[in-house]
C-alpha cells in the first residue's frame, strides 16, 4: 500500500518567460501569461547583450554593446545574474545546444571557437578551444550538438546570393570538415530521432530545409532534402529560418513576395507537423528573425525586431493564437 | 548804276574849281534819264563797276548875246579810262541859244580812283550896242573822277585769326566736324573798290550747311566797307558734305564750292587704379572693388582725343547714389591725341552692390561698387502667394485660420552682401503660442554671399481670436500675427468594438471612426480604464504600446482614426481579472479640446468564471511528486484543488483522489500585494510525499513514484471547476 501525504501549497505569481530586452540592456521576466502578460522590471541590467540558454537558466552576458574579444563576457545563472560563474575569453557570437548543457563561442576574428560544457549543476568548464583556418574568413555558428562535441558553422559572405560551405567541427579530431552541402545557411537545430543525431538546416539559397544524419558507425554525415519544407519557389517567397516546434514538428519562417511591384511583402510562419507535409500557418506583418520555444510551455517565442526587442508569442497548438507583449513597462514595482 | 553815277556827280559838282563870273555858257550834263546843270570847273564822278562803261553828254548852251567860237576840240588830259566821244568837228561858232555837245565815256580798268580833266577853249565876240566888237576868251573846264566797286569774298576761321580770300569758284573747305556738332566760318564780303557797290544776294545750296547773321539784301555797300555773316557746317551724319555759296553783286555773281567732312567723334578711355591701367570701352562696367560702408573708393579716368581734329569734350556726368566726379575737365577742347583725366569717387553707403553710371557724351559706363560685409534680406511666402519682402521689424500675418488647421509660411533669409554671414539663433519670443518654427536649419548656419536658408513658421491656432509673437533672427525681429475662427463641432463617432462580454487573456483590436468627415486634422487619445470587480486591477490590461492610453489622429476631411502604430486598429489585453474594461476617447484639434457632446464608450466585461489551468507540470523525486500548475481565476479566488492519481496496474494506492481546501490560502494570496502584479494568474506548487505500508507489489518498488501512472488536477472556485489537466508520468 502506498500512502500519500500532502505538503504545504506554495503560492506565487506566474513568470512565463525570461527575455533579454535589448532596448533596455537588461534581462526581464515576462509576467503573467500570453494574453495577459507584460515585461517585468529588470532582474539584471547594464548589459550589451545576453544569450540565454534554451531552459532560461543560464545566460552568456556581455557588458559591451560592441561584441569583440576584448569585451568582458561571462556566464551567469539567471537566478543570480550578478554572480559570475566564469569569465569567457572570447565573444562575438554564441550558440547553445538544445538541452542547455553546452555552448560554443566564436571569436570576433572568426578564427577561434571555444566550447563550454556543464558537468554538474553550476559547474561549467571549457571543453575545448580550436583555431579554425583560414583566419581571415568570417564565420557563423549554426548549432552545437547535445554533447558539445560537434559544432556546425558556415562562412558569412557579404555578397548577396553567395553560397558558402557547411562546416562541421568535431572535437575528436579537432579539425573542421566540410560537408558536401553549400548554400546560404541561416539556422540549424537538432532533433531527436531514433536513428541517431539528426539536424535540420535552413538553406536560404534554395528555399529548402535539409536534414543531416550522423552515421555513427562511420562518422559520416548523410544529407537529404526535407520535402515538406518546400513551400515557395524563389520567385514567390524566401526561406528565412527553421526552428523546432514544441511537439516534434518544426517551423519555417518565410518572406512572401508581393503580387505587384509596389506592394509590401508579407511574412508567414509555417508549421510542418509530423514531418509528413501537414501544415498550418500564421501570417505576420514583419519578419520573425528568431523563433524559439518557451521552456515548459507549448508556446513559441518570436523576437521580430532585434533592435527594439519586440516579442510575440504564439501557441504551438491547434489554435495557433498569436499574442503580443505590451511594449512599455508598467510601474508594478516587481523585480529587483 | 546811272543814278548812282549822277548822284555822285552832283555831289562832287558842288565843289567848283573856277569862278563862274563871266562864263557865258550853261552846262548841262545829260544821261539818258537825267539832266543836271553844273558849273564850269565842276568835278564830276563816275562810279562804274569794272567791265562796264558809262557815258554822259556835256551840253553847252551859249547864253551870250554875241557869238562864241570853238576853234578846237575839247582836250582830255588824265586817265585813259575816260574818253571823249561824239565830239563835233572844230571850229564851231555859236550864237545865243545854240548848243555845243560832246560825250565823255568812262570805262574803269580797275577799282582804283582815276581822274581826268577836259578843257575847251573858246572865244566870245560881243558886239556892243554901239556896234563895237569885243572878244574875250575862256575855257570850259570839267574834271572827272572815276570810281568802281570791287567785292572780295573771304572767310575767317572760327578763331578769326586767319582770313582766306576766295577767288570766284574757289572752294571753302570746312575742317571735320563731329556729327551733330557745328563748325563755323565767318564769311566776309569787303568792298575794297573806290565806289559803292550793290550786294544783291547771297544764296546757299546744299544740306547740312547754313547761313546766319546775314543782313537784309540787297544793300549798297560803300567802298571800304564790309559785311560779315556766319557759314555753318552741321553734319547730320558721317561723311563728306558739299554745298555751294553764291554771292551776287553789282559786279556779277561768284559761286564758291563748300565741302566739309562729318565724323563721329570718338574718345579713348583708360581706367587708372592702384592695381592697373587698362583701356575701357563704352558699355563696360567699371568696378571699384570692395570697401567697407563709409569708406570711399577712387578711380581715375583718362580721356584721349582720338579724333582727327581738336574736339570738345562732351559733358561728363555720373549718376547713382554715392558716386561723384572730381576734377571734372568740363567742356574743354582736346587736340588730337591729347588726354585729360578726372576722378570718380564712390562712397560706400550700404552692404552689397551699389550701381551707378558714368556718362561722357553719348558714351556710358556702368559703375559698380561693392560694400563689404554680409547683408541679410528676408522674405516669406505662404501657400498660394509669391515671395514677399520682409523688412526688419516687419510682420507676417496669418489670416483667417481655422483652429486645428495649421497654416505655414516659409521664411527665406538671403545674404545679399558679399561676405559670409553667420546666423546663430532663430527663435520665438514665446514658445507657448500657436506659432512654431519648423524645418529649422542646423544652427549656427553659415550663409555664403548669395546663399540663403529657409525655415517654416506654422500657425496652429488653438483658440479663436488673434495672437502674435516675436520672431527673432539673431538681432532682427519680426512680428508674427494670426487669427483664427472657432472649430466646428465634433461629429458623432463609433468604436469598432461593441460593449459586451469579453474573455480574459485575449487581445482584441479596436478602431475609431467618425460618422462624418471633419474639416481639420483631429488628434485624440483612446483610453482604457479597468474597473475590477474585486477592486484589484490587473496590470496587464494595456494597449499594445504598454500604456492605458494611446494617441491617434484623423486626417482632415477623413473619418478613420490612425493609431501611433500606423494602423487603424490597436490591440489591448483584456487581462485576467473579472470586471469592466471601459474604452473611451477624447478629441482635439490644433491643441484645443473638441467638446464631445455625444461621447461614446465601450464597456467590455470580463465575467467571473471557473478557474482555468494554463499549465501543469509534475516534478518527480524518489518518493515525492512536485505538482506545479499555473492557473487563471478571474475572480481571484480558488476554493479547492482536486488531485487524482492513477496507479500503474498492479499497484494500490491508499487514496487516489483527494481534495485540498485552498479557500483560506487563496484568500491570503489574492489579498497580498505580491499577487496584485499578476492579476488572476497564479502558480501553485504542491508537494506530494509517498510512503509505503503493508505488503503488496508496491513494496517491491524502491522508488515509490514509479507506481504512479499519471496525475490529474482540477481547480474549483465559487463559479465552478476547471477542466482537468493531467500529466502522464510514464
Amino acid at each position: 500500500m502506498v500512502n500519500l501525504a500532502q505538503g504545504q501549497p506554495q503560492w506565487s505569481g506566474a513568470m512565463f518567460d525570461l527575455v533579454f530586452d535589448r532596448s533596455q540592456g537588461s534581462i526581464r521576466p515576462l509576467m503573467g501569461y500570453p494574453g495577459a502578460a507584460y515585461l517585468g522590471e529588470s532582474i539584471h541590467g547594464g548589459l550589451g547583450n545576453a544569450v540565454l540558454s534554451p531552459d532560461l537558466r543560464w545566460g552568456i552576458m556581455l557588458n559591451s554593446v560592441v561584441a569583440d574579444d576584448s569585451s568582458p563576457a561571462y556566464l551567469a545563472s539567471t537566478a543570480e545574474p550578478g554572480n559570475r560563474l566564469t569569465s569567457l575569453p572570447i565573444y562575438s557570437s554564441a550558440v547553445w545546444n538544445s538541452d542547455s548543457s553546452a555552448f560554443a563561442l566564436l571569436s570576433a576574428g572568426g578564427d577561434r571557437i571555444v566550447v563550454y560544457g556543464r558537468k554538474n549543476e553550476g559547474d561549467w568548464a571549457q571543453l575545448s578551444a580550436i583555431e579554425v583556418e583560414p583566419s581571415h574568413l568570417s564565420r557563423k555558428l549554426l548549432a552545437i550538438d547535445m554533447l558539445g562535441s560537434c559544432i556546425w558553422f558556415t562562412y558569412v559572405s557579404g555578397e548577396a546570393g553567395q553560397t558558402q560551405p557547411l562546416m562541421r567541427l568535431e572535437w575528436n579530431n579537432g579539425r573542421a570538415s566540410q560537408i558536401g552541402e553549400s548554400g546560404t545557411f541561416t539556422s540549424m537545430f537538432d532533433i531527436k530521432a531514433a536513428e541517431g543525431p539528426t539536424w535540420l538546416l535552413a538553406d536560404n539559397s534554395r528555399n529548402q530545409v535539409i536534414r543531416l544524419k550522423l552515421i555513427q558507425a562511420t562518422g559520416d554525415v548523410a544529407t537529404d532534402l526535407w520535402e515538406s519544407s518546400i513551400i515557395y519557389s524563389r520567385m514567390d517567397g524566401e526561406l528565412l529560418s527553421v526552428a523546432p516546434g514544441s511537439g516534434g514538428h518544426y517551423w519555417t519562417s518565410w518572406r512572401i513576395s508581393p503580387m505587384d511591384v509596389d506592394g509590401a511583402p508579407s511574412y508567414r510562419l509555417i508549421r510542418h507537423a509530423n514531418m509528413d507535409g501537414e501544415q498550418a500557418e500564421i501570417t505576420l506583418d514583419s519578419p520573425a528573425n528568431s523563433i524559439s520555444a518557451v521552456p515548459g510551455t507549448r508556446f513559441l517565442r518570436l523576437q521580430r525586431d532585434a533592435s527594439t526587442g519586440q516579442i510575440l508569442y504564439f501557441s504551438d497548438e491547434a489554435t495557433l493564437e498569436l499574442f503580443f507583449v505590451p511594449a512599455a513597462l508598467p510601474a508594478t514595482g516587481v523585480g529587483q | 548804276m546811272k543814278l548812282v553815277c549822277l548822284l555822285n556827280l552832283f555831289l562832287l559838282s558842288s565843289v567848283p574849281l573856277l569862278s563862274q563870273g563871266n562864263f557865258p555858257f550853261s552846262i548841262r550834263i545829260q544821261q539818258p534819264d537825267v539832266i543836271a546843270s553844273v558849273s564850269n570847273g565842276a568835278v564830276l564822278t563816275f562810279n562804274v563797276p569794272q567791265g562796264r562803261s558809262e557815258s554822259l553828254v556835256v551840253n553847252l548852251t551859249y547864253l551870250g548875246s554875241g557869238s562864241v567860237n570853238f576853234a578846237s576840240r575839247p582836250d582830255l588830259l588824265g586817265s585813259t579810262a575816260f574818253e571823249l566821244i561824239d565830239v563835233p568837228a572844230a571850229p564851231i561858232q555859236l550864237s545865243n541859244g545854240q548848243n555845243y555837245r560832246f560825250g565823255v565815256r568812262y570805262t574803269p580798268r580797275s577799282s582804283a580812283l582815276v581822274s581826268s580833266q577836259i578843257t575847251l577853249p573858246y572865244t566870245e565876240t560881243l558886239t556892243a550896242a554901239n556896234g563895237a566888237t569885243s572878244t574875250a576868251t575862256g575855257q570850259l573846264l570839267l574834271q572827272f573822277n572815276g570810281t568802281s566797286p570791287e567785292f572780295v569774298v573771304s572767310y575767317l576761321t572760327p578763331e578769326l585769326v586767319n582770313v582766306t580770300p576766295l577767288a570766284p569758284g574757289a572752294p571753302i573747305s570746312f575742317p571735320p566736324a563731329p556729327v551733330n556738332g557745328t563748325a563755323t566760318y565767318v564769311i566776309s564780303i569787303v568792298n575794297r573798290g573806290t565806289g559803292a557797290g550793290e550786294l544783291r544776294s547771297i544764296t546757299l545750296a546744299g544740306e547740312e550747311f547754313s547761313i546766319a547773321g546775314l543782313p537784309l539784301l540787297p544793300l549798297n555797300l560803300p567802298a571800304a566797307s564790309e559785311i560779315r555773316f556766319n557759314l555753318r557746317f552741321q553734319p547730320n551724319s558721317a561723311g563728306t558734305k558739299i554745298a555751294q555759296l553764291t554771292v551776287t553783286t553789282a559786279n556779277g555773281s561768284s559761286t564758291f564750292s563748300i565741302d566739309g567732312l562729318g565724323f563721329e567723334p570718338r574718345f579713348a578711355y583708360e581706367l587708372i587704379s592702384a592695381e592697373e591701367v587698362r583701356t575701357i570701352n563704352p558699355g563696360e562696367t567699371i568696378s571699384f572693388g570692395e570697401a567697407l560702408p563709409g569708406e570711399t573708393a577712387t578711380l581715375q579716368i583718362l580721356i584721349r582725343n582720338v579724333n582727327p581734329i581738336s574736339t570738345t569734350l562732351p559733358t561728363i556726368s555720373v549718376f547713382g547714389t554715392g558716386f561723384a566726379l572730381s576734377e571734372n575737365p568740363g567742356t574743354r577742347t582736346l587736340r588730337p591725341g591729347e588726354s585729360v583725366g578726372f576722378f570718380i569717387q564712390a562712397l560706400v553707403g550700404q552692404i552689397g552692390s551699389q550701381r551707378g553710371r558714368l556718362r561722357i557724351g553719348d558714351d556710358a559706363f556702368d559703375l559698380l561698387l561693392l560694400g563689404s560685409g554680409a547683408q541679410l534680406r528676408y522674405s516669406y511666402s505662404s501657400s498660394g502667394s509669391g515671395s514677399i519682402n520682409l523688412p526688419a521689424n516687419g510682420s507676417i500675418f496669418f489670416p483667417a485660420s481655422v483652429i486645428g488647421s495649421p497654416k505655414t509660411s516659409i521664411v527665406t533669409v538671403r545674404n545679399s552682401g558679399i561676405a559670409e554671414a553667420n546666423i546663430i539663433n532663430i527663435s520665438l519670443s514665446d514658445v507657448n503660442t500657436a506659432f512654431a518654427l519648423t524645418d529649422l536649419p542646423t544652427l549656427p548656419a553659415r550663409l555664403a554671399p548669395g546663399g540663403e536658408l529657409s525655415f517654416g513658421i506654422r500657425f496652429s491656432p488653438t483658440a479663436a481670436g488673434t495672437t502674435s509673437v516675436t520672431l527673432r533672427v539673431d538681432g532682427t525681429t519680426f512680428t508674427l500675427a494670426g487669427s483664427a475662427s472657432a472649430l466646428p463641432a465634433l461629429p458623432r463617432y463609433r468604436f469598432t468594438l461593441s460593449s459586451g462580454p469579453v474573455p480574459a487573456l485575449t487581445q482584441p483590436a479596436i478602431g475609431i471612426e467618425l460618422l462624418e468627415p471633419y474639416p481639420v486634422a483631429v488628434n485624440g487619445v483612446l483610453s482604457l480604464l479597468q474597473e475590477a470587480s474585486g477592486f484589484v486591477n490587473d496590470p496587464s490590461v494595456r494597449f499594445a504600446n504598454g500604456s492605458q492610453s494611446i494617441n491617434f489622429s484623423i486626417a482632415a476631411n477623413s473619418r478613420q482614426a490612425i493609431f501611433a502604430n500606423g494602423s487603424s486598429f490597436i490591440r489591448f489585453q483584456t487581462g485576467s481579472v473579472a470586471g469592466d474594461l471601459i474604452l473611451s476617447a477624447t478629441f482635439g484639434a490644433g491643441g484645443a479640446i473638441l467638446p464631445d457632446a455625444n461621447q461614446e464608450i465601450v464597456r467590455m466585461t470580463v465575467a467571473p468564471g471557473a478557474p482555468r489551468i494554463l499549465s501543469f507540470f509534475v516534478n518527480q523525486a524518489a518518493n515525492a511528486l512536485g505538482l506545479q500548475l499555473t492557473g487563471l481565476t478571474t475572480s481571484r479566488s480558488v476554493t479547492k484543488l482536486d488531485i487524482e492519481l492513477t496507479p500503474l496496474d498492479g499497484f494500490t494506492l491508499a487514496q487516489t483522489k483527494f481534495s485540498i481546501d485552498l479557500e483560506g490560502e487563496s484568500f491570503v494570496w489574492f489579498r497580498s500585494s505580491q499577487s496584485q502584479s499578476f492579476g488572476g494568474i497564479f502558480t501553485l506548487q504542491i508537494p506530494l510525499f509517498f510512503s509505503q505500508s503493508g505488503n503488496d507489489s508496491s513494496a517491491q518498488v524502491s522508488n515509490l513514484i514509479q507506481s504512479i501512472a499519471s496525475v490529474q488536477v482540477t481547480l474549483t472556485n465559487e463559479s465552478g471547476s476547471s477542466s482537468a489537466a493531467s500529466v502522464s508520468l510514464r
